[in-house]
């Protein structure tokens, strides 16, 4: 045993601890490296968790508002040709709307609801069933006339089952359309309430009565899908009027003048219930005044209704028309944006620099397309000594280096073949491959060397620029293309480019990686 | 500027401050050897010592904002060392994972290597101390603790402190009575 006293023992190892120098790992350093690496986000794995979000907004987005549009179409396609009719009926409430309805305000100073009876036998309580009826939007309105209390009416006059032979001629699928509204019993009240503020007593009585006593002239009417037929400014010629909007006059000019339905899109000439509907002399109906009773339909005391007033579905909002997938682009512009991952050897990335590319497409195939254009990308890389080779200095050795940091402006001509692997109607998936040449537009970089202090070190940077590098890069990438329009895409493509030869001062092969986001432009179909 | 923080260090602190990686390595490079002989007596191999150097070091990177330039960063970052050793001594005290202290004691000095005796083996001696004593004794002794401060940081009596510290004494004296006396003398000068 030593017989050592407290403080020189105490000193023995104060003085081995103090100069104790371990000698520098560069493992160590690699193993903290990795893991500031990580906090940073600086590896791929980090960078897609610390962007991944973004990646899945871009891609989610294209998506629901394709799965948006394939449950339109689904919808579409399942009650046929009732969505025919509801379109039809929209654009022309949302016509009258802006037309006759106001006007009819202007004279009576109330909506007007009213019956029009060629026969001239209106009855009241065929009247206020019309009304009723009549109170559901749009062609539900004459569906709901077929189903429900259409007996009674025709029992009175059986003006309202001529009326119905009219609606069935239009489109035979309004009444099963409307026994499926039925059921669902949605709540129009509220659309009714927003239809108009002019609420209250119904003129309908008094002003079909004028009309039957008259000679069963014949005002014009149009649907609103807001719940009622209402009059329209008297526009007839024969009348005074200018004959705008007249059915009368389209009946009779077929299709010379317009018309709420050819104001729709139906020719005319098709639509022979309209003018079947004048020469039947079909009454003219408004629900307004049922505005203020939106919400207690059944409580409703309403003579000659004995059956509960159905609520019947409300409209669906027109359907975006289907893009034609078989258009076949001749000729695209694209412009993206994406970052910038460049590395030297798949590590060491530093902070992401930025690219911008402007491509022109142009289609050699149905599904293959030649691409080429500039993309300009700033690249922040660093690259350990190994990969960066320095360029020979007569008489000069300089010191061991440990790395270099480059930031690099690049314009990159790629030549690319893009092939489109699935097409849809309003999505593509598609993967490209092909070369790039770079131009060093210009390069910084900074140098590292073991020892710092080195009295060798001439120079500690570089700035200039290499020029071209013709096909020093592969490119390889994969995409989704979303069509906006007929002429417009998102798209959303990761993409690689893998050096086949060294570019730049140093000679390092660089890889990036990225996201492009583009936009595409498509002018020239086949 | 203190004159303590050169204007390369300063310079160094600068780019680790905007997360530049050269000049992290740089930094770390210049204070491996301070850094790591602090962990070394800290642990009882070298693997420990890096698993907290790099710890320490991951502080230093990530709370740099926090150092305050006119104090000498040298102290900073032993005290970081420090700190990091004694979060990992606590860590390893609730998972219980030290060997039995008896073990740590029968280990002997090689003597083949006696002739051969640095200050890595003299640091060796004290990594064969148990936790508890190498703790002790590398606080007060090397990093100057007192006996208060011991026993606050490692939740402890002053009494255990500083009978730890008298038996971590003794064992060092245990083990170098195995060593050449010369050879101590050699390292001692």
């Amino acid at each position: 045993m030593i017989e050592l006293p407290d403080d020189e023992l105490d000193k023995l190892f104060r003085k081995s601890s103090e100069e104790l120098d371990p000698t520098y790992e560069p493992d160590d350093w690699n193993d903290l490296r990795k893991r500031l690496d990580q906090q940073d986000g600086r590896t791929p794995a980090a960078w897609w968790r610390k962007w991944w979000p973004l990646g899945v907004l871009a891609l989610l987005i294209p998506a629901g508002i394709v799965l948006y549009s394939y449950e339109g179409e689904n919808g579409g396609k399942e009650e046929g040709g009732r969505n025919v009719d509801l379109k039809k009926d929209e654009n022309g409430g949302t016509e009258e709307r802006s037309s006759g309805r106001d006007v009819v305000e202007g004279k009576s100073g109330s909506t007007s609801e009213v019956v029009r009876e060629p026969g001239g036998a209106a009855e009241g309580a065929t009247k206020e069933d019309a009304i009723v009826d009549n109170g559901t939007p749009a062609v539900d309105k004459e569906t709901a006339a077929v189903d429900n209390g259409n007996r009674r009416v025709e029992s009175d006059n059986g003006v309202v089952d001529k009326g119905n032979a009219v609606v069935d001629k239009r489109n035979e699928s309004v009444g099963n359309s409307g026994k499926v509204a039925d059921n669902t019993k949605t709540n129009i009240g509220g659309k009714l309430k927003s239809g108009s503020k002019a609420t209250g007593k119904s003129s309908s009585k008094s002003e079909l009565n004028a009309a039957v006593v008259n000679g069963g002239k014949l005002l014009p009417r149009s649907r609103s899908k807001a719940g009622g037929v209402y009059l329209e400014p008297n526009r007839s010629k024969v009348e005074g009027g200018d004959g705008a909007l007249s059915i009368t006059n389209n009946a009779n000019a077929k299709g010379g003048e317009t018309s709420m339905p050819q104001a729709t899109g139906q020719p005319i000439g098709a639509s022979e219930s309209v003018t079947k509907v004048d020469e039947l002399g079909r009454t003219l109906i408004s629900a307004s005044a049922l505005n203020s009773k939106a919400l207690k339909w059944n409580a409703l005391q309403l003579p000659g209704i004995s059956e509960p007033v159905q609520e019947l579905a409300e409209a669906p909002a027109p359907e975006k028309p289907p893009l034609p997938a078989d258009d076949q682009p001749l000729m695209a512009i694209r412009f993206g944006y994406s970052p910038d991952l460049s590395t030297v050897g798949l590590k060491n990335f530093s902070k992401p620099g930025t690219a911008v590319s402007l491509l022109v497409e142009y289609s050699v195939l149905p599904r293959l397309f030649l691409q080429s254009g500039a993309v300009w990308s700033r690249k922040d890389y660093y690259a350990p000594a190994s990969a960066y080779k320095l360029p020979k200095i007569p008489h000069y050795y300089p010191p061991e280096m440990t790395g270099v940091d480059g930031i690099c402006n690049v314009l990159e001509v790629p030549i690319n073949i893009r092939y489109d692997i699935k097409s849809g109607a309003r999505s593509r998936w598609f993967a490209s491959g092909g070369f790039s040449s770079y131009h060093m537009n210009s390069e910084k970089y900074k140098y590292y060397f073991v020892d710092e202090n080195d009295p060798d070190i001439w120079y500690r940077s570089w700035k200039g620029k290499t020029g071209w590098y013709w096909l020093s890069h592969a490119n390889v990438s994969v995409g989704y293309e979303y069509r906006i329009s007929k002429k417009l895409s998102l798209l959303a493509e990761p993409s690689i480019r893998m050096p086949l030869k060294r570019v730049g001062y140093g000679k390092v092969n660089l890889i990036t990686t990225g996201l492009w986001l583009s936009v595409r432009y498509t002018p020239v179909f086949k | 500027m203190p004159e303590y923080n050169s204007a390369v260090l300063q310079e160094l602190l600068d780019g680790c401050l905007q997360k530049n990686r050269r000049s992290q390595e740089l930094l770390y490079k210049q204070f491996y050897g301070y850094a790591m002989s602090i962990c070394l007596r800290y642990t009882r191999s070298r693997e420990e010592a890096k698993e907290i150097l790099n710890d320490g070091f991951l502080k230093v990177f990530t709370k740099l904002d926090s150092f305050d330039a006119g104090r000498p960063f040298k102290t900073w970052l032993s005290r970081i060392m420090i700190n990091t050793a004694l979060d990992h001594y606590r860590q390893e005290v609730r998972r219980d994972v030290f060997d039995d202290v008896e073990v740590a004691e029968q280990v002997s000095v090689d003597e083949t290597v006696i002739s051969k005796l640095s200050h890595d083996e003299l640091v060796g001696l004290i990594q064969r101390l148990t936790p508890a004593y190498r703790l002790v004794f590398s606080l007060s002794v090397i990093d100057g603790y007192t006996h208060e401060e011991i026993a606050e940081q490692l939740n402890i009596s002053v009494g255990a402190s500083k009978s730890n510290l008298s038996r971590a004494r003794e064992k060092l004296r245990e083990m170098l009575s195995k060593i050449n006396i010369d050879d101590y003398d050699r390292v001692a000068r």
